[in-house]
């Protein structure tokens, strides 16, 4: 009896130390091609097919981005722009007016892996951040690659500051470090960005540059203003409502005037 | 043959051995368990409160009558007008009579009687639209019970966000058009008793206070201390942070350099030993010296306890639009304003919930006249005495992003039928939530009293000076920033 008891004390321990040092298991990586991520995202369930999750783009000042519609490019927005994107697929964007580049133009992926659950109607008032820094678009014209990943915080184990709503936090990874199990281990990775050297063909992008230029929403310009109180415009309007009963056609978007490059 | 005897020898000391430890382990765990002052000091007391009857440790202490009130009782058909808050005496109550066990205050926590013979469940239904969601019943592989569900989505979400079905019966609080389970780290709550039951020590030092616990106590005139917890109030307040990695072609830069030099030195230098030739004697003392008094004295204090007291500057006598309710102004419930309360509180079902503060006290079921799940449930106690402090808490945005600044609004009611003293309402604010300086307002005489918690935001605590008679209540207003 004794020794049984011994036993079955040490075999305690053992069980004890090995679920403290239970290994994690990341089937997902940020080196995976673009739209890897997501689709395995949607292969999981959840309501997360269809979904039209906004997204806000801000460039720096005097910079200006723009998205791809039918695989044109629309007209540049200064600052920011905000666009309801689905889950899985990958948007292209073009950045031009860089500060001390002019001339230049660098063109992000963005990946949405992940949506929010906002109350009814406050959809477009909540989007998932996404900001290009000068610094980091310096870095992708000297031949650098940039990869990004947006995680939304856990609140139970929040960054005790207040936030900046014209400058996203982040924390920079090492190399051996992988940037979404890291996002992963500090709270839900939402989105991913990479940005790199990459330019589009003389004769214009391609259809597998704009990876077949996924459907995507616009919303106006009022709702790509940074995180803060709300304006008096959107106080009192309603906040316009995204299509929920289903994956949107392509033609159901209302693009600005398309430009060709 | 020794050495087997040897080794069996062995085996037993060490099964002797375990078994000591582990009966060791068991009662040191029984002994924590059992022990009412295993809770570490979370909150120690704002500062030593004057030893008064309506603590146990006063029990001996003779009787003495009421004091006169200082102001007018509070009506609950207003709040108290504009003051400002007087320095705290606390009140001083006669026990009527000599307690049982004067070392230790009895701390009773008012919790909802949990399961089936719980007043929070009784005709509870879930607010379905039979029009858009036609509701069916199936059994819940979970727990056995049957639920009614949706079988389509909420009209907020597509066709394949449903989320699970929707449990009827003893569910927490969820967000609006989300059945099944939902992001909680979209979202920043506020109030309520967490995991960890708060507990009172005798000297009022508070244990088990958690972040986004809100909970008031209070003392009895029988010398027991007992703990309120507020409902909860959720804000959809979703921050996002990023993490960035810079490569290149290039991955792993080396640079190559000189293992070593080689630099063979040579004497610069030969000193010379010379021998001593002299030496010098040592004189003698030749005279005292006196000593001198110290011209100065430093005093050496020990280091004591500082905290942050802050009184409340006034009081504003207008209510907030979003406070414009009858449980606000005058602590009753009208049924007109169920709506207009659920909107406010975000957190309606909450009420009936286990951190519910309608519910019974003492571990005594109360007998239920007539029940709702809403906020508004009229409940009729037979209490036989009991003591009894409500405390709801309501907010004034169900949404708000970094930047924001949200209202708060804390009213409590004595609905017992006794008199209680040395009411405290303390609020433990999450790591999200950043008190306004100076937005604390109280419409009784309180001392209020602000220091850092261990999420690196504040814990609020009010101590209400005056006793608070039957029917009695009033109204906490601060402000926080949404970090």
């Amino acid at each position: 009896m004794a020794p049984h008891s011994l036993s079955l004390l040490l075999a305690c321990l053992l069980v004890s130390s090995a679920v403290a040092q239970s290994p994690v298991h990341f089937p997902q990586s940020a080196y995976l091609p673009p739209g890897a991520v997501g689709s395995h995202q949607l292969l999981r369930g959840g309501p997360l097919r269809g979904y039209f999750q906004p997204v806000q783009i801000r460039v720096p000042d005097g910079a200006a981005v723009s998205l791809v519609i039918q695989q044109q490019f629309t007209d540049p927005a200064p600052h920011a722009t905000t666009a309801g994107m689905l889950i899985g697929q990958v948007y292209r964007v073009k950045v031009m007016g860089i500060p001390g580049r002019p001339g230049e133009e660098v063109f992000p992926t963005i990946e949405v892996i992940n949506r929010l659950h906002p109350p009814k109607g406050y959809e477009a008032r909540f989007p998932i951040p996404i900001e290009l820094t000068t610094e980091e678009l310096l870095l992708a014209l000297q031949g650098r690659f940039v990869t990004r990943v947006i995680y939304l915080e856990n609140p139970s184990d929040a960054f005790p500051m207040q936030e900046n709503p014209k400058r996203q936090r982040y924390f920079e990874v090492h190399q051996e470090d992988d940037p979404l199990q890291v996002a992963d281990r500090l709270g839900r990775p939402m989105a991913i960005l990479r940005m790199g050297s990459r330019q589009p063909n003389t004769r214009g992008p391609s259809d597998q540059f704009v990876f077949g230029s996924p459907p995507l929403l616009l919303f106006p310009d009022e709702y790509s203003q940074p995180a803060g109180p709300i304006t008096p415009q959107q106080q009192g309007r309603s906040v316009p409502r995204l299509p929920f009963d289903g994956p949107l056609a392509p033609q159901l978007a209302t693009p600005r005037e398309a430009v060709r490059r | 043959m020794s050495g087997m005897s040897y080794i069996r020898c062995l085996r037993g000391a060490a099964s002797w051995l375990a078994l000591a430890v582990l009966t060791l382990s068991l009662c040191s765990c029984v002994a924590q368990n059992t022990n009412p002052n295993r809770f570490r000091a979370d909150q120690p007391p704002s500062r030593p409160r004057p030893t008064s009857p309506f603590a146990p440790n006063r029990a001996m202490a003779p009787m003495r009558p009421m004091p006169p009130r200082q102001r007018a009782a509070f009506a609950p058909q207003a709040v108290a007008p504009m003051r400002t808050a007087a320095p705290m005496q606390r009140t001083a109550f006669a026990p009527p009579t000599a307690l049982p066990s004067p070392a230790v205050a009895r701390t009773v926590v008012a919790r909802p009687v949990v399961g089936p013979s719980g007043v929070a469940q009784v005709g509870h239904t879930e607010p379905l639209d039979g029009a858009r969601n036609p509701v069916a019943l199936a059994g819940c592989v979970d727990c056995g019970k049957t639920h009614a569900y949706s079988q389509h989505a909420p009209p907020a979400l597509p066709s394949s966000a449903w989320t699970g079905p929707a449990h009827v019966g003893d569910d927490p609080w969820k967000p609006d058009g989300l059945y099944g389970p939902w992001p909680r780290d979209e979202y920043i709550c506020d109030g309520g008793d967490q995991p960890g039951e708060v507990r009172v020590r005798s000297d009022w030092s508070v244990d088990g206070l958690n972040l986004e616990d809100t909970i008031a106590h209070f003392d009895t005139k029988d010398g027991r201390t007992i703990v309120a917890p507020s409902n909860r109030v959720c804000i959809y307040a979703p921050r996002f942070a990023a993490v960035r990695k810079v490569s290149s072609m290039v991955q792993a830069r080396e640079t190559m350099r000189s293992a070593g030099v080689s630099a063979p030195l040579r004497l610069g230098q030969q000193t010379d030993s010379v021998l001593v030739e002299s030496a010098m004697q040592q004189n003698q003392a030749m005279g005292e010296i006196g000593l001198r008094a110290p011209i100065a004295y430093r005093e050496r204090q020990e280091s004591v306890l500082v905290h942050n007291n802050l009184a409340a500057i006034h009081f504003e006598q207008g209510f907030s639009p979003f406070e414009d309710l009858q449980f606000i102004r005058q602590g009753a419930f009208d049924n007109s304003q169920k709506a207009r309360l659920a909107d406010v509180t975000s957190a309606a079902l909450a009420w009936t919930d286990k951190k519910g503060v309608q519910v019974v006290l003492d571990h005594t079921e109360a007998a239920i006249a007539t029940t709702d799940v809403r906020p508004q449930v009229t409940f009729q106690y037979e209490l036989g005495g009991k003591p009894r402090l409500r405390i709801g808490k309501i907010a004034s945005r169900h949404q708000a992003r970094p930047g924001d600044i949200i209202d708060f609004t804390l009213r409590f009611d004595n609905i017992g039928t006794q008199e209680i003293g040395n009411v405290t309402i303390i609020d433990n604010l999450t790591t999200r939530l950043e008190y306004v300086p100076d937005s604390a307002q109280c419409s009784l005489g309180a001392e209020f009293v602000a220091s850092e918690n261990e999420g690196e935001s504040l814990t609020l605590r009010w101590e209400i000076t005056e006793p608070l008679p039957i029917g009695a209540g009033g109204v906490i207003r601060f402000k926080c920033v949404v970090r």
